[in-house]
């Protein structure tokens, strides 16, 4: 058998090349790069040629990768109460977002993955979920009997429900397809995605709802992590880029494809705040119904989070 | 001395009279402890990671719908119709297996799909319309390999995605080359079964037509549903099956529910052989995968890399190397951020690259070890590997001048973005 | 050996049962959904899963079925390698390495069961628990290995070699 050099940590993701995701780890192989005797030594399989998340995470937990990238729906199958960060209109602004999640959200998670073998390094933004179709939908009831694509996600199911479309379970690589033959008349995505994955050309009409805010998060494998020197922890800890950074890249890079949607083919619409609440109002039981359909521990963290909320509208 | 080792292993197992299945697993077991410092319960880990995905859902049911299309008389009236449909052409039948696969594959996404849903009806009736085997064989292994280069295409899309490449340019700019490659096959079909009998239109035409209008109906409602956005590709299959049912069941009276039951059986016994051998051979591209072997064949021929030239000749040497080990897909997600700023730093169009690099692993398909045409092609259509790979030279070749068309005709790609 | 050949018989019976249902069930699974989603709008958003799971039950159990019809992929070229006169043995020694490298995969998958138990992994699309599906491998092997074993035992209880390669 052979051993992998002892400052080695194999590297776990689903990004692609140009994304700020996939950027974030070459900033921290660069980082880690600058150190004396560098202190780990990265290797990557972050284009997801190790499998679906969920493979992926296994490999994480038996210590097969030591470190890896993942999005709030991979994650939530060994942490199910995730989902609930992705309860609609659950954050109104992004100073929201960026104060519960910075004082509330982040000593509860990191305990429940390390009961899981895993330690929180840091969360990584994924932006704003919208609403995408071939013909224009403003509000919930232009969505009645479209139908909308759900990903796996329970939060992406209720929501196409919660406003009366006819729903589509499909994986990623069925998206393009089924828009073209008209098995689906549009889904749900982050923007940046909706452009990389080349939607507009099928599925031009992007509402900006924003009903979700989707995060990633940085997991390493508890026992490596805690085998290593203190030495090497925080050079790991130090090189993986901060949220803030991370935050600034991906809303960079949004604004700067909503600034010029016309140049991809995209039709923008920005609801107003009436039809915003009538977004609001179609989904408002979904808190509910995710809490329930999660089970766990989701109602105590429903509460923190509103507690959350209530510090932010409160803070000086 | 470990390569070495491995070859003894094989060998002996070999002459202890082996399963495939069993020499693949003892070949992953050695390479897993000796050439990794993964440990050895991954490969079980792999091997469900292998199972447990629905890219391989629709496999066990079109390998069921063809079944049952064969113990009733569905296949039957569909080949007769088929064949004095063709009857002037020399080779007809054969020709049409290859037109069969290029409308399948303009609904489907996926190469083995394409293969099984046309081979499991129309292999039976080429076998008995007289056609030599490896002929047959060859010619339904190439052409179902054009479930990828005609759109919609996964591999196509994973790399619009990867590259950041418009997917409707890459689609339209599959069409051409899928265009050349299935006239490549065809003419060569044509060449081989210059000889074979021919004869004239006549009223048998008009009876087998009107004896196959149902049967018929089965592709049409396997195409005309996906195509009006009804169902995937994947879904098709089940679609397909209860149709079959339905038709041999209630209509043509033919079968009975104990039938029904021994295909499935039959069925049932060719996913047992077949699964097995699929799941240890991506297994076997994990660990590949694992152990990065594509990235370090990419970073040890890019410093040979300077002209465009070199770069057409060693990137498809590289890509038909590692088509021919390890999955599409995989390949695609390694190679395509690796290969493509070298090919945009020497001018080379994205897109051109994209189908180039398409079509070459499509080629991937048909070459031994990991041919994944060539193992399904073994047990669906119950030859030996060695016959299947036999089969498949002469369309590797056929391919191989197709890939040199494109590679060199970037218009061949381009021409109507 | 009349035990054997009656529990060979008797297990024979159980892994067909277990297939064709799982095989009916994954057809009927997809045909619901689709008719369901084609009829009233809203498919089932288990359907997939449950039929990829249904799916690993007829691979792995199918092993079993294969190995009792011998329909497992052999290549044949080398069998004339060996001298005539130890086909008697070779009866006895194909199925006897067959069933040790059963009995390995076996040990290592159930030791990835236990693991993912201990784990509590969860399937992220239906949220159930991962390993009464995973089992399947352990027990796909495990009966393999017993089967194989009885056949390097009983020689005259092998299928008829029907495979090819
Ligand atoms: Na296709
Ligand atoms: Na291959």
């Amino acid at each position: 058998q052979q051993q992998a050099p002892a400052n080695e940590a194999k590297i776990v993701a689903i990004t692609v090349p140009g994304t700020p995701w996939y950027d974030s780890w070459m900033v921290m192989d660069q980082r880690l790069k600058a150190y004396a005797e560098q202190p780990i030594k990265p290797v990557f399989y972050i284009s997801g040629q190790l499998g679906s998340e969920e493979s992926a995470l296994s490999q994480l937990r038996r210590g097969r990768v030591q470190l890896g990238g993942f999005s709030l729906q991979g994650a939530s199958s060994i942490v199910p109460e995730l989902g609930l960060l992705l309860a609609p209109y659950l954050f109104d602004t992004l100073e929201e977002v960026d104060f519960v999640m910075d004082t509330t959200i982040s000593p509860a998670f990191s305990d429940m993955f390390a009961s899981q073998g895993l330690i929180l390094l840091g969360w990584a933004e994924v932006g704003w979920t919208n609403v995408y179709s071939r013909d224009p939908i403003i509000t919930p009831a232009d969505a009645n009997h479209k139908k909308l694509r759900s990903s796996n996600a329970k939060s992406s199911q209720l929501l196409v429900q919660a406003i009366g479309a006819d729903m589509v379970p499909l994986p990623f690589p069925d998206i393009m397809p089924s828009l073209q033959t008209g098995l689906i008349d549009g889904g749900e995505s982050g923007s940046i995605f909706y452009a990389l994955a080349g939607i507009p050309k099928e599925a031009p009409h992007l509402t900006l709802t924003r009903h979700a805010f989707d995060t990633g998060m940085f997991l390493a494998n508890k026992a490596w992590f805690d085998a290593l020197t203190p030495y090497q922890q925080d050079a790991l800890r130090n090189s993986l880029p901060t949220l803030q950074e991370l935050r600034s890249a991906v809303r960079a890079s949004e604004a700067a494809l909503l600034a010029d949607p016309a140049s991809r083919g995209v039709t923008l619409h920005q609801p107003t705040a009436a039809e915003r609440q009538l977004w609001k109002q179609a989904t408002a039981k979904n808190h509910q119904r995710l809490i329930d359909g999660i089970g766990g521990d989701a109602e105590k963290i429903y509460q923190l989070l509103q507690e959350g909320k209530k510090k932010f509208s409160t803070r000086d | 001395m470990l390569v070495f080792g491995l070859l003894v292993l094989v060998l002996a197992l070999l002459l202890l009279r082996q399963p495939v299945m069993v020499i693949l697993a003892a070949v992953l077991a050695y390479s897993y402890y000796f050439f990794s410092d993964s440990e050895l319960r991954f490969i079980i880990l792999d091997a469900w990671g292998a199972l447990n995905k629905e890219v391989l859902l629709s496999i066990p049911l079109y390998l069921l719908a063809g079944n049952l299309m064969s113990a009733g008389s569905m296949a039957k009236r569909i080949t007769d119709f088929l064949r004095e449909l063709t009857i002037i052409v020399p080779g007809g039948l054969a020709l049409s297996a290859v037109l069969a696969c290029a409308v399948f594959a303009a609904m489907s996404g996926s190469s083995t799909v394409t293969l099984l849903a046309v081979g499991s009806v129309l292999y039976p009736a080429l076998i008995a319309a007289g056609y030599p085997k490896r002929l047959s064989i060859g010619v339904l292994c190439a052409a179902g390999t054009l479930g990828i280069i005609i759109p919609p295409s996964i591999p196509l899309i994973l790399y619009g995605v990867m590259t950041k490449a418009s997917i409707v340019d890459l689609f339209l700019a599959g069409f051409g080359p899928a265009f050349v490659l299935t006239l490549l096959i065809s003419i060569y079909v044509l060449l081989v079964c210059r000889h074979m009998p021919t004869g004239k239109y006549s009223i048998e035409l008009w009876y087998t037509f009107k004896r196959s209008i149902l049967a018929l109906s089965a592709p049409a409602l396997v195409l005309g549903g996906i195509y009006s956005g009804f169902f995937t590709a994947t879904e098709a299959a089940v679609v397909a099956v209860f149709y079959t049912l339905i038709i041999q069941l209630l209509v043509y009276k033919e079968m009975k529910w104990p039938d029904v039951v021994q295909t499935t059986e039959k069925t049932c016994y060719l996913i047992g052989s077949l699964f097995p051998v699929l799941m240890l051979a991506v297994c076997l591209n994990m660990f590949l995968t694992y152990q990065q072997l594509p990235d370090q064949l990419v970073l040890w021929l890019s410093q040979y890399i300077d002209t465009r030239p070199t770069f057409l000749l060693l990137s498809n040497v590289l890509l038909l190397l590692t088509g021919s080990i390890i999955d599409i897909g995989s390949a695609i997600l390694i190679l395509a951020p690796l290969l493509k700023p070298i090919a945009n730093s020497l001018d080379f169009n994205t897109i051109h690259f994209g189908i180039m690099m398409i079509v070459n692993l499509e080629i991937g398909y048909l070459t031994p070890p990991m041919g994944l045409n060539l193992i399904i092609a073994m047990s669906a259509f119950n030859e030996s590997f060695l016959e299947v790979c036999k089969a498949a030279v002469p369309f590797i070749l056929l391919m191989m001048l197709g890939l040199l068309i494109v590679a060199l005709v970037p218009q061949l790609s381009l021409f109507l973005i | 050996m009349l035990t054997a050949q009656s529990f060979l018989a008797g297990l024979g019976r159980l892994e067909r049962l277990f297939c064709l249902s799982a095989l009916a069930v994954l057809a009927l699974v997809l045909f619901v959904d689709v008719m369901l989603r084609t009829f009233l709008g809203n498919g089932l958003a288990w359907a997939h899963q449950t039929g990829v799971y249904a799916n690993i039950v007829v691979s792995m159990i199918g092993i079993g079925l294969a190995s009792a019809h011998g329909s497992h992929l052999r290549p044949r070229f080398a069998d004339h390698w060996l001298p005539a006169g130890w086909e008697p043995l070779m009866l006895r020694l194909q199925p006897l390495v067959t069933a040790l490298l059963f009995l390995f995969f076996f040990v290592l998958s159930l030791q990835l069961v236990l693991e993912t138990y201990a784990l509590a992994e969860l399937s992220t699309v239906l949220q159930t628990p991962v390993w009464p599906v995973q089992s399947l491998l352990p027990l796909a092997f495990g009966l393999a290995c017993i089967r194989y074993f009885l056949f390097a035992l009983f020689p005259e209880l092998q299928p008829a070699n029907s495979e090819v390669g």
